[in-house]
């Protein structure tokens, strides 16, 4: 089996081909980082990596930190002198000042104001959780005996936000750009048809596949396939992570990641209560999950033709065909919503089953992996099913 | 001839280009009628009329006596506006009665309500003046199927596997071995190979590009398509000086056909050399597809050559949105002139050359039937029958009769009856303080006497605003939110007082999936009026007209009326009343629309019962009409 493994990777990953295209699809994707971030990306948090550090950015590094008595005196005592410096009257407006941060004392209050503001969300964040905890008491008193469901929704919801604070008062923007960015699993999903689109299908064409049956090796060939798209897909999936990560990193360094999900205010209703840096780990997992399912797929359409051309096209059409299909059914039955953290961990979603509230980011990937189990079997039974039983058959 | 023939056979029918290339003709019909459709920008068809009524003496180029007419136009409806607030003032003060301001802002009303499309007027000239010489004022400010740029990825797909099929099939076959030892065979049968590949994919753009005319001819009359085409703002900095837009747009189409000749040849090239489907493939496809994607500000992709199969980006120019005098985004980064003459130059060579080549080194081969083939043809037909089936889901609204028993009149924004059978009486309470009022609903049990306090989702925002309570025997329908654009429509169901949220306005695109947006309908929708449900179906009313839900549970305009006064809903037909005093009845299943009354009814007089409607004519005439005659 190993060797059968070891000989399928080869055939089907140690291309030249292959190699070229996954260098420019990471050049590509190195191309779209620079454009995501400069579309998406807070541009006054942008480290020093094209040029001059932006002055908001000096006046952060200054303030971030322990969310604490201490950063509060110092932002309140900051503000008074500048508020002092604009009363005296003691500065100008045309030539900057090595004394501000900013190089002016209104910019420098400026974004000390925008400061103040996230500030504000990480300190008030235990107030609004403990509001939050408060209207689900009030709705589990209310629903008692009347509604179960709602009952245990509104149980979950306390167990979840009870109790939960931030401790540090930091910056998120390469971890917010790298949850939302989609675009490595897209540059996978392309090396992916390019790989495994004809993964039987070549094999039928050159009549392999009879030589194999007849060998009665067509199971092991198969779960040789598998293992190959599933090892491919693992490693394609952590080598784009480390680029998205490096590359956001670059822009907006790496800092705070031991920090909880919530501290990052798109995220404050996150379901969950892990750190930045287990999310990471979740969203892996969840676009590997999701990049296997599309593996089956691709793999069963090229157990239906022995021609590659027919089933590269079709795999193209079933891609774009799923993309339009998901834009028809709900988020939580949709092995799409995986692609993205914050369709289900940015905001609190369950889904009532047999009266159970079951929140929505175990549902996906449950329903992927039925999906995937589906696909599987049947792929099987394309591609050795019938041969394996023969065999049987013969034994018996 | 009998070669070419013989090949065309071949590759139409035997390997199923006919119908690969059928399937991307007829699919874009089942779009064309939406495609045709010009909106104008506004939601209704009143302002969509009203604006082609205004904009027709104005319009072409500018001159003193339009932008006066374009003045007057402001001034009337300014006028109006005066006319009417001073009416209602005379109203509120009772120096008038209702019939008496009615008569007397009859006609201020309705230049009132053109004040979006005057609006609109503004501004187009406002855009026309900085440029007289190249701008006219025409019917549209743009025209969405010339700014389209969307790639056809199935016609991309039905290119890159035909013509790839057609030229490695053979290799797989003994054919060719045979056709060496013919004295012309090799050539010629390559020759006609290419023929037919390039005719196919010609005329399939060509069919396609008449479909964008049709589309085109219906979004602009064709009496403006002389006028330059500097006059749409999406062209307002197009590189290249004195187009009109009916050259553009003749232009682009020639650019995309030659994009798709372009890919053909290269496919065909590809086949030929490597007799490899993936390589031949693959690249055509995954390049624009990955191109597409890339592309923030959407110029990216035209400075490849595939960006031909695009077209209309090369003649964009800079496109930039001014939110702010000092904040202008570029929404596109205009592609230089030069690098378009190049690839189209280098693309009219590449699809001579590769024609010439092949023919050149043609090793000729006849297929043999692939029987497989009808296997992967029926997975394809069945994906695109799938795309086709989810695409013509029915929106249709089922017929409300059965589940409901009564019927219920709305009159203006408070002043509501409740249905008999419904168990409780309603009322809202202020739960917050004075300043910061935070409602929650109160449900009064109508035997018992008994209060209940209805709690909401832990997760929604205070309710500051609460309003278009509307009760059924299961459920009561509501508007709440934080303040109005921010609100939502609610359920709250009877049996166990769970809350779900049914619908709520926002521009945000609900699903975006690989950077691709899905959105069914305008979402931007207001949710300002009266709510009314018969537990099947829910209804809301705001200024435009009268709208349902849909299945994807996006609001789907039935009525397009301004709604005033009173409003009568037994389950099977809505009875209005318009601004203009009209009586009409709307039946749900049938979708017609028909005048109650031919005399004009007094507000705040329409009432019902399950049998009969209620009214008052302004002459003050008490009316009753059965609605089983209305119906009939």
């Amino acid at each position: 089996m190993l060797k059968l493994f070891t000989y399928e990777f080869k055939k089907q990953i140690f291309r030249v081909s292959l190699l070229i295209i996954a260098v420019l699809c990471l050049v590509v994707n190195c191309y779209k980082q620079y454009e995501t971030v400069r579309y998406y990306g807070a541009d006054g948090y942008i480290k020093a990596v094209m040029g001059e550090t932006p002055d908001s950015e000096k006046l952060y590094q200054d303030f971030k930190g322990d969310l604490d008595q201490e950063l509060f005196d110092r932002i309140n005592a900051y503000t008074e002198e500048l508020n002092a410096v604009i009363a005296e009257g003691k500065f100008s407006m045309d030539k900057p000042s090595d004394e501000f941060f900013t190089g002016y004392v209104y910019g420098d209050l400026n974004y000390l104001n925008m400061l103040k503001d996230e500030v504000r969300y990480a300190y008030m964040y235990p107030n609004t959780m403990a509001e939050i905890s408060e209207k689900a008491r009030e709705c589990i008193r209310f629903y008692e005996g009347s509604n179960d469901y709602l009952v245990k929704e509104n149980e979950l919801i306390l167990s979840i936000y009870q109790g939960r604070s931030i401790s540090a008062f930091g910056r998120y923007e390469a971890f917010t750009l790298f949850f939302d960015y989609e675009f490595s699993t897209f540059a996978i999903l392309i090396l992916m048809a390019f790989v495994f689109a004809s993964s039987f299908a070549a094999e039928k064409a050159t009549g392999n596949d009879r030589i194999i049956r007849s060998c009665g090796r067509a199971g092991s060939v198969f779960r040789a396939k598998h293992m190959v798209m599933y090892l491919f897909v693992i490693c394609a999936v952590i080598i784009f992570a480390l680029v998205d990560l490096l590359g956001f990193g670059r822009y907006y360094g790496f800092e705070f990641m031991e920090q909880p999900l919530y501290a990052i205010q798109s995220y404050q209703y996150a379901p969950v209560d892990i750190s930045i840096v287990g999310t990471i780990i979740i969203s892996l997992v969840f676009r590997i999950l999701f990049l296997i399912f599309i593996g089956e797929v691709l793999l069963l359409i090229s157990t239906f033709t022995k021609n590659i051309g027919l089933a590269l096209t079709v795999s193209f059409a079933a891609a774009g065909a799923m993309i339009f299909i998901n834009s028809l059914i709900p988020e939580y039955l949709s092995p799409f919503s995986l692609l993205s953290v914050k369709t289900l961990l940015g905001s609190f979603r369950c889904v009532n089953i047999f009266g159970l509230p079951v929140p929505s980011y175990l549902i996906v990937p449950a329903v992927t992996l039925v999906l995937t189990i589906i696909l599987h079997i049947i792929c099987y039974f394309r591609a050795v099913g019938r041969t394996e039983l023969r065999k049987r058959r013969i034994s018996e | 001839m009998k070669l070419f023939f013989y090949e065309a056979k071949k590759i139409l029918i035997k390997q199923y280009s006919l119908f690969f290339f059928l399937i991307v003709l007829i699919i874009p019909l089942f779009s064309l009628s939406s495609a045709m459709e010009q909106t104008y920008g506004f939601e209704g068809s009143r302002d969509k009329e009203r604006y082609l009524e205004l904009i027709q003496p104005v319009s072409g180029i500018l001159t003193e006596e339009k932008e006066q007419t374009i003045f007057s136009y402001q001034e009337k409806r300014l006028e109006a506006e005066r006319m009417i607030a001073k009416a209602q003032s005379q109203l509120a003060s009772g120096e008038c009665t209702y019939e008496e301001y009615l008569l007397s802002t009859e006609s201020y009303r309705e230049t009132a309500k053109d004040k979006d499309v005057i609006d609109r007027l503004i501004k187009q000239y406002s855009y026309v003046y900085e440029d007289p010489e190249n701008r006219a004022l025409i019917p549209a400010s743009s025209i969405p199927v010339m700014e389209n740029a969307d790639v056809d990825y199935l016609f991309l797909l039905c290119i890159c596997f035909c013509c790839a099929f057609a030229f490695i099939i053979e290799h797989s076959s003994s054919g060719g071995i045979i056709l060496k030892t013919t004295p012309d065979g090799q050539e010629k049968t390559m020759a006609a190979k290419i023929a037919i590949l390039y005719s196919l994919t010609a005329i399939t753009s060509v069919v396609l590009s008449v479909y964008d005319l049709f589309a085109l001819s219906a979004q602009l009359p064709s009496e403006y398509w002389g006028y330059g085409i500097g006059s749409l703002e999406m062209y307002d900095n197009c590189p290249f000086d004195g187009l009109s837009i009916i050259q553009t747009f003749v232009l682009v189409q020639g650019i995309k056909l030659l994009g798709v000749l372009m890919i053909a040849a290269a496919v065909m090239i590809t086949a030929h050399f490597s007799r490899n489907y993936t390589a031949s493939i693959f690249p055509y496809i995954a390049v624009p597809v990955a191109a597409d994607y890339v592309a923030m500000t959407g110029s990216q992709c035209y400075f490849l050559p595939t960006g031909l199969i695009k077209g209309y980006g090369y003649f964009f120019g800079d496109v930039t949105m001014e939110y702010t005098e000092d904040y202008t985004e570029t929404i596109f980064a205009g592609v230089p002139a030069g690098l378009f003459i190049a690839f189209t130059v280098f693309a009219v060579i590449f699809v001579i050359a590769v024609p010439v080549i092949l023919i050149r080194s043609g090793r000729n081969r006849i297929t043999k039937k692939n029987l497989r083939l009808r296997k992967a043809a029926a997975i394809v037909s069945a994906v695109m029958s799938l795309t086709l089936l989810t695409s013509c889901a029915d929106n249709t609204t089922p017929d409300a009769l059965a589940s409901y028993g009564g019927s219920v009149t709305l009159r203006g924004k408070v002043d509501y009856k409740m249905p008999e059978n419904s168990r409780y009486r309603i009322d809202s309470v202020n739960v917050g303080s004075a300043e910061e009022r935070s409602f929650q609903l109160k449900l009064i049990d109508k035997e018992s006497g008994e209060e209940t306090l209805v709690p909401f989702d832990p997760f929604m925002e205070d309710v500051a605003l609460l309003n278009a309570v509307f009760p059924t025997e299961d459920s009561i329908y509501f508007i709440a939110g934080f303040y109005s654009s921010h609100s939502a429509l609610y359920r709250m169901d009877l049996h166990d007082l769970s809350i779900t949220k049914l619908y709520q306005p926002t521009s945000e695109a609900q699903k975006v999936v690989f950077g691709l947006a899905f959105d069914f309908s305008n979402t931007s929708m207001s949710l300002d009026g009266q709510v009314f449900s018969d537990d099947r179906n829910v209804f809301f009313v705001n200024t435009k007209g009268i709208y349902t839900l849909n299945v994807f549970g996006e609001p789907q305009m039935l009525i397009e009326d301004y709604v005033s006064d009173g409003l009568e809903f037994d389950g099977r037909c809505i009875y209005y009343l318009n601004d203009a005093a009209e009586l009409y009845c709307y039946h749900i299943s049938s979708g017609r629309t028909v005048l109650v009354c031919e005399e004009k009814v007094k507000g705040g007089t329409l009432d019902g019962d399950s049998e009969n409607l209620y009214f008052e004519t302004s002459e003050g005439e008490a009316r009753t009409v059965k609605k089983a005659e209305l119906i009939d």
